[in-house]
């Protein structure tokens, strides 16, 4: 089935603008979420300069592609706008490229901004052209205020009661944006530097390097290699991560972060506030169809849990799966399924620095479907294309899928899991698992489950 | 009009009847033919040139644009241009054509919408596709604005603030057409006459802080100088190049910090504001943006000297600059109290240290010292003192102590597994071994299990051989599974061209014949450990066991050449079991004696086991003309020789060539033109050729210095010669001059993969001591002697790209004390080398500047001197002019530059 995109209007009451000629404020018109324009904050900005180089930064990933697919070369480019969400630890801004490879997220923290949070929830926010030429001209030397959605926006154009803008977000982009927050979950920690040795990192980045370089550290400074290196992260598409030169000068300190599958989030410490950077393994995949979080979708939580994870997530800011297992008396693999498919449905946020998880409702409608290879996985089943047989050595399980074409062998066990078909052997485990490994997964949970 | 005469008049070809209902009807008689009309469109809509566009082809996409709904017309069948569009689409309602503006511009074209627009039939459409159609590449943008002047009073402004696409931009149109029917020329031709001369100026400015792509942008900076703004001008437009400073296209900040030296020099900038601004410009990418923007500050502050302190935040800027002058500018202002440092200066200043050029240290720890007070120039004896390590051992270690055991596959579903990654990865090479045993391991036996589980793999491969042409490993491998599976033997190899990878798929179908005939076996070839290498004693063992009737000659010869150096005595004892020639072969490539038998190959591969880089005369007496790197070793050098269109590097083998023979495959890895791969994954075959002959690299590395330096500039997208710079990394692999020769090649490659990988090689070889200095410089001077007897006209192959051997040489340098003491007499002695060069073309002294300020500051962090053998060349420098010559006399006189 073709992944369709969603035919998305975002309409704002008129355009996004900074007033003011020295004390200035920035009145960022919303759209979608808690209201149809809701207002989330108002109130003063410490570093302005800071604030609006990093909300350049977060609108500019919203407007970048670094891969073009064939298919898309010469079509108009449909681009999103960046979110907000306002929360009592921080305000947020989000933006996901076009081509889903990189992810950036500003995070305010409280002494940050100074002012008050007028409501709780995620929004649209617009960043046009001339909101943006307009931030790049703010200095230190004024203040800056700050309101997420305002009363105060004068029709703009020709009586125009709103801006609206229509655009085709892909299915497969939605669903991207979304499973990055499980992705970036399950990465850990690996180093951190000081900004001038990521400032030194930046400056020795080889430009336009096709193959994946290696990052370590030695303790001050990151480490440049070209082959890759166990312990090390690997940064493929390199270039992708100098959308952190605008705020390079800022940088307090970096802290690196990695999933096995080459993915990677770069987390820069600033005054009051961090900037996620946020890389896929490679940037023609992108985060879509990385399939990192099937296995969790396929197992699910049990019956009741996610509901309570959801209740958990209504009245506090940062969950983790940790605490709340602990609140709920329940396994916390549980919960961390529960986890997965609330962010695979947008609806929340994974904060790196604070290892937590945070309530995000992505204000997209329409966009939460199940994935096509688990859906492929559950067809499969349904048609009882699958037989499963103990392994040999009694570890684990031997699976036989009947495909359009031929018969895949599948094996799960304590020795890791395989499959015979094409996709699996191009990406062994390195993009999830294949649909027959889903199969046979679900129907041995299944025999597991059912009473003997 | 009804639905049936309308139909019949599509149906008969009248195209004229056609119109002429739909110009008598009513919109809603319009209306009550859509559905029809769609569905005469799907039955007899073709594109306009199609061979097969007939009969009511026009006549049904006229009758569909006048009597569709809009989304009827948008998803109409192949809906191309008609010369009578316009004509119906002008008998529909406004509301109707003005719902239709996306889809005409996307399939109709601007024109159209234009005429509707000045007609005043539909609104101006408000998107930005609207805009991109006054962009296509045929406009004249000068006859267009003389035509149709409306087009003056909003569309031409709108230009300004419309982004564009990838080829629908100013910058796009006005690249690829001439000047005079350029969009710069028509706006410069009317500004201040139908256009507002103020209005172009605010328009562009504006459009530059729209954070368009570089590319897109460029034009606006471009057409923004050529309307020449006078100082009164600029100066009115202070604030707007003040906010250009933050922009990340660097180009724009040197617009804005060039604009805004022109007002300062009127006395019209304010400095305050400057100062709040100018930051980011110091920071440039630019070192020459940097450096004006540091003389904006310098001329604000001495003309104001109250604006100092507010001066200091914007200076520190400047110390993180990856261009060391403009640290030393920036460091100077300090210096010299043009701008004071007060504890929270010095505080930030202290931050910054860290990234300060070495050869800056000294002052900058100066002026953060506790009173700090201007220095003297620092000379070396009070540079920071690092080196203590140079003279320190390498510690010695057996190369072959860490050798990870490569293991066979243990069950046939493991080998199905290994199959069917090897089909759709083609590698890596370890694994193309696995099943190349595996399939002699695990002999088809015609049980329903080897079938089921087999029949997979079998399917992909079948897919695979037919989809794809050409060789490649899939391919390959997918010929070796079928004959495996299906006992049928592949088709007898047509290309025979002499290259490698001819003789890699002669592996595979040795192995694949075997395979057919269903016979078990094991491959003699196969790695013990993960890079190659064969145990001695597991080859002794492999041939004792293997049946009598296994033919696969270059199995055998293979495996010797990937026997290792090392326990092979113990092997030679055990081997005095093995009988044949094979038996003699292996006798005699582990050092024993034994009498040359006939088979060439068998026999040069033994030879090559032997003495891997020297002669073996016995050998040679029994098979005489074999060439390099059979019997006799090779002994090569890079020379030129006159290709097919050009000058490319080649070698000289240092003895007569024959033939290629394609089961010699060392004869083949000295061979360049043996190393084109013609097809498949080129990566995945050079990867595969590297386990060829693990126990000698002079031929590879020779090859491949000459494949990179023919391709330094990155002329060609030769992706995969960045997999030839892998065996550097080996630590058992001896370099030698043509190890020496690629890595002073690559270390000058454009690609940054390739001149990455070399960095990563040398910091390698420098850390395990298989690389000195010297022969590094040697190197330098052999491959750039053997390219002198090119003259100097059309495109003579060179050596030399001083900048990158620079930044490549730092980042080795960085890595520790050791790795900056070598790279500070490897750029000493290139930069020698450099300066000598005469033929075919002497290096630029201006492009020598970044290997002597390397120079700078190499002895400034590891506070040795100038090699001596460098300075007669710094002297020779130091007597001319600019940049490279000041640095050379700074170096010679001892003194940190400032």
């Amino acid at each position: 089935m073709a992944d369709v995109a969603i035919d998305y209007a975002y309409r704002y009451p008129a355009a996004s603008r900074l007033d003011g000629s020295v004390d200035r404020t920035l009145r960022l018109a919303t759209d979608g979420g808690p209201a149809e324009h809701p207002r989330l904050f108002r109130g003063r900005v410490a570093h302005p300069v800071l604030f609006a180089d990093a909300l350049l930064l977060v609108g500019a990933v919203a407007r970048s592609r670094f891969h073009v697919p064939a298919a898309m070369l010469g079509r108009i480019l449909r681009l999103a706008d960046p979110v907000a969400t306002a929360s009592d630890d921080a305000l947020r801004f989000e933006a996901f490229s076009s081509c889903a490879s990189v992810y950036a997220r500003l995070d305010l923290l409280p002494a940050f901004v100074d002012g008050e949070l007028l409501g709780r929830g995620t929004t649209n926010v617009d960043l046009g052209g001339d909101v943006r030429a307009a931030l790049a001209g703010v200095t230190d030397t004024a203040r800056l205020e700050l309101e997420i959605g305002t009363d105060d926006l004068v029709v703009a154009v020709d009586g125009a009661r709103h801006e609206e803008r229509r655009v085709a977000l892909p299915a497969r982009w939605v669903r991207a944006f979304a499973e990055t927050q499980a992705i970036l979950a399950a990465m850990t920690p690996r180093f951190v530097v000081d900004g001038a040795a990521f400032r030194r990192f930046l400056r020795d980045l080889p430009r336009g390097a096709r193959d994946p370089l290696s990052v370590s550290s030695d303790g001050r400074a990151l480490v440049l290699a070209r082959r890759v290196e166990a312990g090390a992260v690997t940064l493929a598409d390199a270039d992708r991560l100098r959308v952190l030169e605008r705020l390079a000068p800022a940088i307090r300190s970096i802290t690196v972060y990695a999933a096995s599958d080459g993915s990677s989030a770069w987390c820069a410490g600033l005054d009051d506030a961090r900037m996620t950077v946020a890389l896929s393994a490679v940037a023609w995949r992108g985060f879509s169809g990385e399939g990192r979080v099937l296995d969790a979708l396929a197992r699910g939580p049990s019956a009741g849990v996610r509901a309570r994870v959801e209740g958990a997530l209504a009245w506090r800011p940062l969950v983790t799966a940790g605490d709340v297992a602990t609140e709920l008396g329940t396994d916390v693999r549980d919960v961390e399924a529960a986890l997965a498919g609330l962010a695979v449905d947008g609806l929340v946020g994974y904060d790196l620095a604070a290892a937590a998880y945070f309530a995000r409702p992505l204000p997209y409608r329409g966009g939460a479907r199940e994935r096509p290879r688990l859906r492929q996985a559950r067809a499969l089943v349904e048609a009882g294309a699958v037989r499963i047989e103990p392994a040999a050595d009694g570890a684990g399980v031997v699976g036989w899928v009947t495909g359009r074409t031929t018969e895949y062998r599948v094996r799960t066990g304590p020795d890791g899991r395989a499959c015979t078909c094409p996709w699996w052997s191009r990406h062994p485990g390195d993009r999830g698992p294949c649909a027959h490994l889903l199969a046979v997964e679900l129907v041995a949970s299944t025999d597991d489950a059912a009473p003997n | 009009m009804t639905p049936d005469e309308l139909e019949a008049a599509v149906l008969a070809d009248d195209v004229q009847g056609v119109v002429a209902l739909l110009a008598a009807a009513t919109e809603a008689e319009r209306l009550a033919c859509g559905a029809r009309m769609v569905a005469l469109r799907k039955a007899h809509g073709e594109w306009r040139f199609s061979t097969d566009a007939g009969h009511a082809n026009a006549t049904s996409l006229l009758a569909l644009l006048g009597t569709g709904t809009a989304g009827q017309i948008a998803g109409g069948r192949r809906m191309w241009r008609h010369e009578l569009a316009e004509t119906v689409l002008r008998l529909r309602p406004s509301p109707l054509v003005t719902e239709l503006v996306p889809w005409m511009l996307e399939r109709l074209g601007w024109p159209l919408v234009r005429a509707l627009v000045r007609d005043g039939r539909i609104p101006r459409p408000a998107g930005d596709a609207y805009i991109h159609g006054m962009l296509a590449s045929f406009v004249d943008a000068d006859a267009l604005l003389r035509d149709d002047p409306d087009l003056l009073g909003t569309e031409v402004w709108r230009l300004f603030e419309v982004e564009g696409t990838a080829d629908h931009s100013l910058a796009d149109h006005d690249k690829y057409t001439s000047d005079a029917r350029s969009w710069s020329h028509a706006l410069r031709a009317r500004a201040g006459r139908e256009l507002d001369r103020d209005r172009l100026l605010d328009a562009s400015l504006a459009a530059l802080e729209r954070d368009f792509p570089a590319f897109r942008a460029g034009w606006f900076g471009r057409f923004h100088e050529a309307l020449a703004p006078t100082r009164a001008e600029r100066a009115e437009r202070a604030d707007a190049y003040l906010r250009l400073l933050r922009s990340p296209i660097g180009p724009t900040v040197t617009l804005g910090v060039a604009a805004l030296r022109a007002v300062q020099d009127a006395g019209l900038l304010d400095g305050a504001r400057l100062l709040a601004h100018v930051g980011p410009a110091i920071g440039a990418r630019s070192a020459g943006t940097a450096r004006q923007a540091l003389r904006l500050v310098e001329r604000a502050v001495r003309e104001d000297p109250s604006l100092g302190g507010a001066a200091a935040g914007a200076l520190v800027a400047g110390l993180g600059h990856p261009a060391a002058d403009v640290q030393s500018a920036a460091i100077a202002l300090f210096e010299q109290r043009v701008v004071p440092l007060d504890d929270g200066a010095a505080a930030q200043v202290a931050a910054r240290a860290g990234e300060v050029a070495p050869s800056l240290r000294a002052r900058v720890d100066a002026l953060t010292a506790p009173g700090s007070r201007v220095p003297e120039p620092a000379t070396r004896a009070t540079a920071t003192r690092r080196v203590d390590a140079v003279a320190e051992p390498v510690a010695a270690s057996d190369p072959f102590a860490g050798l990870e055991r490569l293991q066979p596959a243990a069950s046939l579903e493991a080998l199905v597994e290994a199959l069917a990654a090897v089909l759709e990865q083609e590698g890596p090479p370890d694994r193309l071994e696995v099943a190349l045993d595996g399939v002699l391991r695990f002999p088809r036996d015609g049980s329903a299990a080897f079938v089921r589980t087999t029949r997979a793999v079998r399917v992909r491969a079948g897919r695979i051989l037919a989809r794809r042409g050409g060789p490649g490993i899939a391919a390959w491998f997918a010929g070796l599974v079928v004959a495996w599976v299906d006992g049928s033997p592949t088709e007898a190899l047509r290309d025979a061209r002499g290259r490698i990878g001819d003789y890699l798929a002669r592996r595979v179908d040795e192995v694949a014949r075997t395979a057919a005939a269903g016979r078990a076996g094991t491959l003699v070839a196969l790695p013990s450990y993960a890079g190659g290498w064969i145990e001695p004693e597991a080859l002794v063992a492999r041939l004792a066991t293997r049946p009598r009737d296994d033919e696969r000659p270059l199995d055998v010869a293979q495996a010797l050449l990937r026997v290792l150096p090392v326990r092979r005595e113990r092997a030679l004892a055990d081997a005095a079991r093995l009988d044949g020639e094979a038996g003699d072969a292996v006798r005699h490539a582990l050092g024993g004696t034994a009498t040359v038998g006939p088979s060439a190959a068998l026999w040069a591969a033994a030879a090559r086991c032997r003495t891997p880089d020297g002669d073996d005369p016995d050998v040679a007496r029994g098979h005489p003309g074999l060439g390099p790197d059979a019997a006799l070793a090779g002994r090569y050098r890079v020379v030129i020789a006159n290709g097919r269109f050009m000058r490319v590097p080649a070698l000289d083998p240092g003895a007569p060539v024959p033939a290629a023979r394609a089961d010699i495959p060392t004869d083949l890895l000295w061979r360049v033109e043996a190393h084109v791969t013609g097809g498949g994954n080129e990566r995945a075959i050079v990867d595969w050729s590297r386990l060829i002959w693990p126990q000698d690299r002079r031929s590879w590395f020779a090859v491949s210095a000459a494949l990179l330096l023919g391709n330094l500039d990155w002329g060609e997208a030769r992706w995969h010669d960045r997999q030839r710079l892998e065996p550097l990394f080996e630590p058992w692999t001896r370099l030698g001059s043509e190890g020496a020769a690629l890595v002073a090649v690559a270390l000058q490659a454009r690609e940054p993969g390739q001149r990455g990988l070399a960095v990563d090689a040398a910091i390698a070889l420098v850390a395990d001591g298989r690389l000195d200095a010297s022969r590094l410089v040697a190197a330098f001077d052999a491959v750039a002697t053997a390219l002198e007897p090119q003259d100097s006209g059309g495109s003579p192959v060179t050596l030399f790209r001083p900048g990158r051997l620079a930044a490549s040489l730092d980042e080795v340098a960085r890595r520790s004390d050791r790795h900056a003491a070598w790279a500070l007499e490897v750029a000493a002695g290139a930069l020698a080398r450099m300066v000598a060069t005469a033929r075919p073309k002497p290096v630029p002294t201006g492009q020598l500047a970044p290997l002597v300020r390397l120079l700078v500051e190499l002895t400034a962090v590891t506070a040795l001197p100038v090699p001596s053998g460098a300075r007669p060349t710094l002297e020779a420098l130091a007597a001319g002019s600019g940049t490279t010559a000041s640095l050379a006399r700074r170096l010679l006189t001892g003194t940190v530059p400032s």
